[in-house]
């Protein structure tokens, strides 16, 4: 009796065991379930019984997404319910998220925002069938897609042209798979932008340095002969960051040099021939100054791996502290903190040597996963998207709150940078870089306008001294960039333009380009820190013949087919309206 | 019941192998009913997703599902062994993995005697709950913290440096591709000694007390004592560790070399699992990180049987695992 009791219960047991989770599937099977046989029926039915999952990155900025400014915006501008799906921040880590949520076929969210998929990874998502197909709405010019176009219509030829060819998919099919995240930004196309420390300079009686010897001769001045009058020996001559938007200070150095687009990569010569500027010998007499700076300690081991953050510090210091930087390579608004006097003491270096100017720097695309077609939600998710694009989305975006961070701006207001354009908008109070809910710190799937974009404000009534010194300095850096353009450039036809690549040639060549790039970026951070000595034509001859290796002529040929097709605009052409 | 137990070794003779076992089998059922959860979860979530691992020879694509992606042999393999950074992947992960060893295996053991030794009381729990607590420090935060020791501008060394009233920078030792590896090892070591003694301490305590006193009286002074008596106690154990520890010399732990990583030491951070991570799982080639997952386990396999043979064949059988 009591042998057959315990059986009972073990039994009673197990399989209360496997009714709960039995239980447990059919509860994460229901809203989908409802969500898509409410989807099936007609676009006419109510707004309001639409849900649209967003799955994106997670900002640590963001202290709400759902009791948030934009998201209620959005609501109220489309009726829908919105619902959000967190992603890790970093790249790497979101991939790989949706990796494996797609390799273990989970619900996707129906719309995926502000991700950096990598143009391989979000084709072949493509041609898996996970995510749409948006070309029948982007065709649809006069209807679904007309709000869309008329906003891309207004970005320059150029823009229009790089962007279109951007978005089709590179299989050649003329597929899109991305929503483009299109912004005109003048604060952010250089690739560094450079500071210098005025008061050091007038206490050493040093003139504006103008060449890489003169650099060279104030920063070893900076260092020695104590510009901040503390009495110690503490000044950093040089810190930037490294490669961070708008701070690459590498770039910076190197283009004094030679021409070199960290995103192109290749140069053109005179015989329209693609060679890799960085193994030539202009890039060797970069390195070797490069490497004088940082062993002679001019330049600090920062430059090499800091962020912005990290030399906030040492240009507006706490109460009682001295600055500690001379020369800081830095986004202004990211490495000055806002409102500190610190900024007064700083100046734009007049810049010689080559520009290097991004104006297309949108690489993040919002998606639609099939999990929107299945839910029924695909007309409701491009409406969405066609708002989320509007003038109005837009600046949310970017800023915030209406009436609160920002107001439209009165008729004939000129915007605080680039003095010729007109402004639309006036800011209150930046709320970029700080912690809030007034929206979700991105601005993808938009289109912003120059007119609209950071820093073509126009200047609020009561303006304070930092803030217009801060206008100044962007303008200054401004006008040195485009004089620079202008006066040092090699001529346009020896510049290589953004080069895309079928999926046909990529599969031939797989490895190549990223193997070449990544041994780029490590040698030269060798060369400077001394683990391979530049000065050695052993180690430069090695440094060459592993670019060989790596099969650096195979990707150069193939490039250099690419780029002929791409000048004599038969690539994609046909795709390109 | 007690009838028939008492009954049994007078016919144990007579039963054949599998009748005895079906018999302790009815007398303890209950006891194995208790396995049937482990059993269940190690069919479910251990022993059936193996059938996975076929996706290391195919071409995976979720579409396709697992049984249908096409079937493409050793291509993955072929693959990784053409990738021109392969052998340092594996030299960087088994260096490291053997520095950790080397390094952070003896000093539990030598840190165990020490607090076994101790005769205050006070002052043992007092270094054993001390060493305990790096343990419970996320990797995350442990990372963040090497990366402010030894900032340049603002870390502990730079403020030592300006101590000595030297104001240039210091090496920037937590990205220089010459320290990674220290600084990788003994932080681990500083972090998980203390933690790592609780089951050598453990051991030690139940040496017994008789062998102590008869080397007393044959005159061993403490130390000696430690050499001949604990130390001998505690060997298999410590060969035990050892095995387990050589079951994963091709697997350094992902979460913090990953985070130390940066492009200026990748040439010595990067291992087998960030490889996988980033070119396998991120870039969304499933099969790819399974096939070399694959190899990763059978090698780890392989070297447990070996250090297994080594350690039984040195102590004549006794220390061997298995």
């Amino acid at each position: 009796m009591k042998k057959l009791f315990a059986l009972l219960l073990c039994l009673a047991m197990i399989a209360s065991m496997f009714a709960a989770c039995g239980g447990d599937d059919k509860k994460t099977d229901k809203p989908a379930a409802t969500e898509a046989t409410g989807g099936a029926t007609t676009p006419s039915k109510d707004p309001s019984d639409v849900t649209i999952t967003i799955g994106l990155p997670k900002s640590a900025l963001v202290t709400d997404y759902y009791d948030n400014v934009y998201t209620k915006w959005l609501e109220e501008q489309t009726g829908y319910n919105l619902e959000f799906q967190f992603f890790a921040a970093s790249a790497t880590d979101y991939k790989s998220q949706m990796s494996t949520m797609v390799a273990g076929n989970i619900d996707l969210p129906d719309l995926l925002y502000s991700m950096n998929l990598g143009e391989s990874v979000y084709e072949r998502y493509g041609r898996d069938g996970v995510l749409v197909d948006l070309r029948p709405y982007f065709d649809d010019k006069e209807g679904k897609a007309a709000p869309w176009w008329e906003r891309f219509e207004a970005l320059p030829q150029e823009a229009q042209d790089n962007n279109w060819r951007r978005m089709l998919s590179n299989d050649g099919s003329g597929r899109i798979y991305a929503f483009p995240e299109i912004q005109e930004s003048l604060i952010d196309i250089m690739d560094s932008q450079v500071w210098i420390n005025r008061e050091w300079l007038d206490a050493l009686s040093l003139e504006m340095p103008n060449s890489p010897e003169s650099l060279y001769n104030v920063l070893k001045a900076f260092k020695e002969q104590d510009p901040n009058g503390n009495g110690l020996p503490d000044e950093m001559p040089l810190v930037g960051t490294n490669g961070n938007l708008s701070g690459d200070t590498m770039s910076w150095l190197i283009n004094m040099f030679i021409y070199c687009d960290t995103a192109a990569y290749f140069n053109v010569d005179e015989n329209g021939k693609l060679y890799l500027p960085h193994t030539t010998d202009q890039y060797r007499e970069a390195l070797k100054y490069i490497r004088k700076l940082y062993s002679e300690g001019l330049m600090s081991p920062l430059t090499l791996t800091a962020n912005s953050k990290d030399l906030t510090q040492m240009v507006c210091p706490d109460e009682g502290g001295v600055q500690l930087a001379g020369v800081v390579v830095g986004h202004i608004t990211l490495v000055f903190t806002q409102a500190h006097e610190g900024l007064l003491s700083y100046e734009a270096l007049p810049l010689w040597g080559n520009a290097i100017i991004n104006e297309d720097q949108n690489t993040r695309c919002t998606f639609v996963t099939k999990s929107a077609v299945e839910r029924g939600n695909m007309d409701a998710v491009w409406n969405l998207l066609m708002v989320m694009s509007s003038r109005e989305s837009s600046i949310i975006q970017r800023y915030g709150e209406e009436g609160k961070d920002w107001d439209w701006a009165p008729e004939g207001s000129v915007s605080v940078i680039g003095e010729h354009r007109a402004a639309e908008i006036r800011l209150y109070q930046d709320t970029w870089g700080a912690m809030g809910n007034n929206n979700w710190r991105n601005v993808d799937a938009t289109i912003l306008l120059n007119a609209e974009g950071e820093g073509n404000q126009s200047v609020p009534e009561e303006e304070t001294e930092v803030n217009l010194h801060k206008y100044k300095l962007f303008n200054d850096m401004l006008d040195s960039y485009y004089y620079q353009r202008d006066n040092f450039n090699p001529p346009e036809e020896q510049i290589c333009p953004l080069l895309i690549w079928s999926q046909e040639l990529i599969d031939e060549v797989p490895y190549e380009r990223d193997d070449c790039k990544s041994y780029i970026s490590k040698a030269r951070s060798d060369f400077i820190t001394g683990a391979m000595d530049i000065n050695s034509d052993a180690d430069w001859d090695k440094y060459l013949a592993q670019l060989e290796t790596l099969g650096l002529s195979k990707w150069t040929e193939y490039s250099q087919y690419i780029y002929e097709e791409t000048v004599a605009g038969r690539w994609f052409s046909d795709l390109v309206n | 019941m007690s009838a028939s137990s008492t009954a049994l070794p007078v016919s144990a003779n007579r039963l054949t192998k599998g009748q005895k076992t079906w018999i302790n089998f009815k007398k303890s059922w209950r006891l194995h009913l208790l396995m049937v959860l482990p059993m269940l979860y190690y069919v479910l979530f251990e022993a059936l997703p193996l059938y996975g691992l076929q996706i290391a020879f195919r071409d995976y694509s979720p579409a396709d599902g697992i049984m249908d992606s096409a079937w493409i042999g050793l291509k993955h393999y072929i693959d990784f062994f053409s990738d021109w950074e392969w052998s340092n992947i594996v030299v960087n992960t088994v260096s490291i993995s053997l520095y950790s060893i080397l390094a952070g295996f003896p000093i539990p053991v030598l840190l165990a005697l020490f607090i076994h030794v101790n005769q205050k009381k006070v002052l043992k729990k007092l270094t054993q709950n001390v060493s305990y607590i790096p343990h419970f420090i996320s990797t995350v935060v442990m990372v963040g913290l090497l990366q402010q020791l030894f900032h340049t501008q603002y870390g502990v060394l730079a403020a030592i440096y300006r101590l000595f009233g030297n104001y240039n920078s210091p090496p920037d030792l937590f990205y220089l591709k010459s320290s990674f590896r220290h600084i990788f090892v003994w932080s681990g070591v500083w972090q998980n000694m203390g933690w790592s003694t609780i089951v050598y301490v453990a051991a030690l305590s139940g040496v017994s007390q008789e062998l102590h006193e008869a080397a007393k009286i044959d005159g061993a002074s403490r130390f000696r004592r430690v050499l001949s008596v604990d130390l001998p106690a505690i060997l298999p154990t410590v060969s035990i560790m050892l095995i387990m520890r050589f079951g994963s010399i091709m697997s350094v732990g992902y979460e913090k070399v990953y985070l130390m990583q940066h492009s200026m030491n990748i040439d010595v951070s990067e291992v087998i699992s960030t490889y996988v991570y980033k070119r396998g799982i991120s870039a969304g080639r499933q099969s790819y990180g399974t096939a070399i997952g694959l190899m990763n386990s059978v090698i780890n396999s392989g070297m447990v049987i070996l250090v297994n043979l080594i350690a039984g064949w040195l102590s004549d059988g006794e220390a061997g695992l298995f």
